[in-house]
């Protein structure tokens, strides 16, 4: 187990470098100047071309490259060419919001979803299974800026719940953090909920039919001992998978919430680094999401053999 | 004395978007207490079905929609759903046929041992666990307590089937169905497989209804034989008049389709091939008015495509459903 | 600068040139003094330090923590604030200040000459790396004559000179030593405004206080200028970037003030939020929006063909089409405050198919491409596009809206390569300056005499004079068409009524100081 965990530490090293080329070569194909970014409309093009080089932009894209990863090498993410703040520093300050909000979000979409899937399943082809899916269907169709505004005007305007801006970190106070959080995780829960229900819902139907299942009813057990023990926990396992790509994906940054309700999370901040090519910023973040979604990946494959012992590492 | 199971005139029907297909249509038969009938068949005649119908476990969109099913006299049909649960692994167990997929792969075997034993008896874990290894012992597992933390993919078929046969049996049932339980075995455990099932329900006094195409393994374990073609019992007898005087022509068809050693070793017997009956099963949704058998039957008459043949009784336990036979009775 | 209060009926038209009825009355009760106001912004500040700082909504925060020598009043002419009084040489290389005695920074030490030698030397060192570092360049040398005047040297003559030290993005502020620290960053700001800085959250709020030993500058109240006193405890600055959840945060009095109340809503409030104790204003702001032609690509680069474009287009519906009618329609470069905004400034062509169809005749167009870059980053300019396209469809030329990302637009516009270009800039008080930002369309070298009109202007104190230059100029335009101005856009700010004394100016600027809550 340990020897596994290390043996794909260390496979993770190679991607990474991939990433590092590619998303390098990305970021400074796309057009676009940050110096005149930097600069707005209003500064002449001396002062652009002095903003270029001290930021080393008049450089040839090779040494640029050999600059960059150089100084990631040795631990160094490099300056915001925006704000001049360490990236690394930015990430390390943004991540922890993005976090709780993408983990809250997953608990409740986990929370609603795995029980209404199972129900899903279990009611298959009546009038609760094809409300289920209507409602799932919204759920992943539904615009989350539409959503967010939406829970705003509900909880925050008219029934005065939660607040509709500012925000205080979990970390600082809890409670009050989360009266925050709450909002905002319930919107990008709720997309996400819908994706992992119907996952759980089509699972489940899948394992429902194999013989094991008929063999636990065979034995006398209840139908909910069958459904909950011997059918979920298999089913559970290619849904752990779709939580996984879900809360990877998220933990990149669940931009368009974290807009909504102007929470300082990593999302934003990628956006306003590309939006300003930032590219040190673009490149650290991308980088670094690239490793917390190898390592979420990672964790998902240890806890697949929780739920399919068959795995072998 | 009641028989340990009677079924009488069983209808089991799926309802699938094509059409109704009748993969029971009218089966009755019966198994004493101790005893072992083999019900045989090609695939798709029923005979899992059956087995499924006597736990009430037809699965969506099947139904049971008519006939009786009696067990030790008490009818099972009008059993309420909590009541089949009690019967359902305690008084009737049922081993599957492809032991890689009838056990869960996400418990590990004492889980599904003990969890056998606990939904129907008051024991501790330690007295379930005990009962299951002395089980595990029974039909020949090595080294059971290991195997009881064993996952089920770390154990080979042969193995895996024997942890079926010591659940079905666990509890000391009146009525084992062994859907197939060798098929899917290696040719080579399959007499040891059979063997511990039929030695282990012989001991305990469970009746057996075995499943099987395998008219070998019938004619070595069975004390009668149930012959089923698309959903109807064809033929049924003890395994000397099945084996001897085949009735039906579906039967006598089997019964030419097994290679035995006497076709192979007399000398002067010219060498026949392997026999195989002309023409498919029927389609279950588009059954024919007469027998099912006579579109592929040699010997039809009129009549046999016409209008569907009772059982016409040829001595106190054997009885054929074929016209030919009308005049016997 | 004035505001009024919207109400039903004056949608749309503009009357902007009256005194409001809201915040600034005659009769209004004393200001009281406390409470915390919670201002909602639109992003967060970028940069603490004002001398590398170049966004405007830096300035929005930053003005009322440190001050420049000199400052607008509402009719954006200069006024004194940290400099009492001041005197050009006779040929304008020189400025001698004399600066305000008794003014404070944050930390308690008097504002003295060094200071301002200090400061100009750090905002003019290139390694200070402010964008527009390059606006300070006339500075040749800031002395310090003694602990109360200095003397600016200057570069070459630059009657405009005060304007440059009356910068509002970025400020040239004066600040101490003291705030800068060891590696000469700024983390405590320190400055001689009316409320000094507290604390920054990044992305979530900047917090400043009432100075109470501010010594504000004499007379009343007039833009920038005069009376600064603060009256609020605790002022809190919050950045609340989608529009949408900013007007909620309002109508839930998570905020006291929104600076940019989205013109949509402007509907809902006339019917709705007027009645639940929110007030708006409109402001007559000097932001731009404008057409740039290439001037150097093939078609745009037909002075007849660009005629035919200005004959083309319909600037009402423009205007209507990009602001909802919460702007003002000026083919000019000089905004209707300012005091060149003559009836010349207000000429342009009238829409006339006829004429554009002859004019695109005699420039021998024959239905080419003609392709009009914008972004959707900045929603005006891109509906602004789509209008003209329609209207330039209707004279028969064949426009296509191509939508670029705002960097990729402003690589655009500084490689000059474009045929049209929809855009919008920022206020520019000073003609000169407006002119000279132009320059980016190329205009001025195809057309030195512009240049050479707008260097004269540059060169001159006298208002007349420069009144006349600058008419001369945007008739050249007229016959020229470099590019067409469209309209400049409202301020909409949206306020509690508890909150008095509240403005927002012509530039731009929400005013804090004087403002109260009568809570």
């Amino acid at each position: 187990m340990l020897a596994y965990f290390l043996k794909r530490t260390v496979l993770m090293v190679p991607t990474l470098l991939l990433v590092a080329l590619m998303v390098f070569l990305l970021v400074h194909l796309i057009p676009g100047d940050p110096a005149i970014v930097m600069v707005g409309a209003e500064a002449d093009p001396a002062a652009i071309e002095n903003i270029r080089r001290s930021l080393g932009l008049d450089q040839p894209l090779p040494i640029q490259f050999i600059d960059w990863f150089g100084r990631l090498l040795s631990g160094d993410f490099g300056k915001s060419i925006t704000s001049g703040i360490p990236v690394l520093e930015t990430i390390l300050e943004r991540f922890p919001t993005t976090l709780v909000l993408t983990t809250l979000a997953m608990l409740f979409s986990v929370a609603i979803a795995i029980p209404s899937g199972v129900l899903a399943a279990k009611f298959r082809n009546t009038g609760k299974d094809y409300l289920f899916m209507l409602v799932s269907l919204i759920g992943v169709s539904v615009p989350g800026f539409w959503l967010g505004l939406m829970g705003l005007l509900v909880f925050s305007v008219q029934l005065g719940w939660f607040p509709s801006s500012g925000y205080v970190p979990v970390w600082q106070d809890f409670w009050q953090g989360l009266n925050y959080m709450t909002l905002p995780s319930i919107t990008l829960g709720f997309f996400m909920a819908a994706v992992v229900a119907r996952m759980t819902r089509s699972s489940m139907l899948e394992v429902m039919r194999l013989e094991y299942v008929t063999h636990a009813r065979a034995k006398g057990l209840s139908e909910w001992t069958v459904l909950l023990k011997h059918a979920l926990k298999n089913a559970f396992a290619p849904t752990l998978t779709t939580i996984g790509i879900q809360y990877g994906m998220l933990l990149g940054g669940a931009v368009v919430t974290e807009t909504v309700f102007g929470l300082p999370g990593l999302g934003r901040f990628v956006v306003q680094s590309i939006y300003g090519r930032d590219y040190p910023a673009v490149q650290g973040c991308i980088l670094f999401i690239a490793l917390v979604y190898m390592f979420v990946n990672l964790a998902v494959d240890v806890l697949y053999k929780v739920f399919d012992p068959r795995v072998k590492f | 004395m009641f028989p340990v199971l009677k079924i009488d005139d069983l209808q089991t029907h799926f309802f699938t978007r094509t059409g109704i297909a009748k993969a029971i249509d009218g089966v009755g038969f019966h198994i004493d207490k101790g005893e072992i009938v083999c019900v045989v068949g090609e695939s798709g005649c029923g005979k899992s079905m059956t087995a499924l119908s006597v736990l009430r476990l037809v699965p969506h969109p099947g139904r049971i929609v008519g006939g009786e099913i009696w067990l030790d006299g008490q009818n099972l049909m009008a059993f309420s759903e909590r009541e089949m649960r009690e019967v359902r692994g305690d008084r009737v167990s049922m081993i599957f046929q492809e032991p890689m997929v009838s056990l869960n792969p996400a418990f590990t075997i004492g889980n599904q041992l003990i969890e056998a034993v606990r939904v129907h008896r008051k024991a501790s874990r330690a007295e379930a666990w005990e009962r299951s290894v002395e089980m595990l012992r029974r039909v020949d597992l090595p080294s059971p307590e290991a195997r009881m933390n064993a996952y089920p993919h770390e154990l080979s078929g042969g193995m895996r089937q024997r942890v079926m046969i010591a659940e079905a049996l666990l509890l000391d049932p009146v009525l084992l169905l062994a859907d197939e339980p060798t098929t899917a075995l290696d040719v080579t455990v399959q007499a040891q497989v059979l063997d511990v099932m039929v030695r282990a329900a012989r001991e305990s006094g469970t009746a057996v209804m075995m499943i099987t195409h395998n008219l070998a393994v019938v004619s070595e374990i069975a004390d009668r034989v149930v012959v089923m073609y698309a959903g109807r019992v064809v033929e049924q007898g003890t395994t000397e008049e099945i084996f001897t005087r085949p009735a039906h022509p579906y039967t006598q068809g089997l019964l030419r389709a097994i290679p035995t050693l006497s076709t192979a070793a007399e000398d002067d017997a010219p060498r026949q091939p392997l026999y195989e009956m002309g023409g498919l099963v029927p389609s279950l949704t588009d059954l024919p008015p007469g027998c099912a058998f006579c579109p592929r039957c040699s010997a039809a008459i009129d009549l046999c495509a016409a209008q569907k043949p009772p059982a016409f009784p040829l001595g106190e336990t054997h009885a054929a459903a074929c016209w030919l036979r009308r005049t016997e009775g | 600068m004035f505001t009024r209060a919207i109400t039903r009926a004056a949608h749309g038209v503009l009357v902007g040139l009256f005194l409001a009825t809201a915040g600034l009355g005659s009769a209004q009760a004393a200001p009281k003094v406390g409470g915390t106001l919670t201002f909602g912004l639109p992003t967060d500040l970028t940069k603490l330090d004002p001398h590398k700082s170049s966004a405007f909504v830096d300035t929005t925060i930053l003005m009322h923590v440190v001050e420049p020598l000199v400052t607008y009043n509402k009719k954006l002419e200069i006024r004194p604030l940290l400099a009492d009084s001041w005197k050009f040489s006779a040929d304008y290389t020189s400025l001698t200040m004399n600066l305000a005695k008794g003014k404070t920074f944050h930390n308690g030490r008097e504002m003295v000459a060094d200071d301002v030698v200090w400061s100009f030397k750090r905002l003019l060192d290139p390694e200070t790396k402010n964008p527009k570092r390059s606006l300070f360049e006339n500075i040749a040398k800031v002395t310090a004559l003694d602990a109360h005047t200095v003397r600016f040297d200057l570069a070459k003559p630059q009657p405009g000179f005060l304007h440059v030290l009356a910068n509002a993005n970025p400020i040239p502020a004066i600040l101490p030593k003291e705030t800068v620290d060891a590696d000469g960053n700024i983390t405590k700001l320190i400055g001689t405004g009316p409320f000094q800085f507290v604390e920054w959250k990044p992305t979530q709020y900047i917090e400043l206080k009432r100075y109470a030993a501010y010594k504000s500058p004499a007379g009343p109240k007039d833009g920038l200028s005069g009376d600064r006193t603060p009256y609020i405890d605790t002022l809190k600055m919050v950045p609340v970037s989608e529009e949408n959840v900013a007007v909620m945060a309002l109508l839930n009095k998570e905020i006291d003030v929104l600076q940019y109340f989205p013109a949509k809503y402007v509907e809902k409030y006339n019917k709705q939020y007027s009645k639940q104790g929110m007030v708006l204003s409109e402001v007559p702001g000097m932001s731009w929006y404008q057409v740039f032609f290439g001037l150097n690509k093939p078609v745009t680069d037909n002075p007849d063909f660009r005629r035919a474009v200005a004959y083309a287009l319909d600037l009402d519906e423009i205007t209507r089409a990009a602001y909802m009618g919460h702007a003002l329609v000026n083919p000019s470069v000089i905004p209707a405050q300012s005091g060149y905004y003559t009836k010349a400034q207000k000429t342009w062509v009238s829409k006339d198919l006829k004429k554009a169809k002859a004019l695109l005749k005699k420039a021998g167009y024959k239905g080419e491409e003609v392709v009009i870059d914008t972004t959707k980053n900045y929603a005006p300019m891109y509906k602004q596009a789509i209008a003209m396209q329609s209207q330039m469809a209707a004279a028969g030329i064949n426009a296509k809206v191509n939508v670029l990302e705002w960097p990729v637009l402003l690589k655009r516009l500084y490689g000059k390569d474009f045929q049209m270009l929809s855009f919008g800039i920022g206020p520019k008080p000073d003609p000169v300056s407006a002119y000279n930002y132009l320059r980016l369309s190329s205009a001025f070298d195809v057309y030195p005499e512009i240049k050479a009109l707008v260097d004269k202007a540059d060169s001159t104190d006298d208002d007349a004079l420069r009144r006349d230059l600058f008419d001369k100029i945007h008739l050249k335009t007229l016959d020229t068409v470099p590019w067409i101005e469209f309209y400049n856009y409202n301020y909409l700010n949206a306020y509690r009524d508890y909150v008095k004394g509240y403005e927002t100016l012509s530039i731009g600027l929400p005013v804090l100081w004087g403002v109260w809550l009568d809570k």
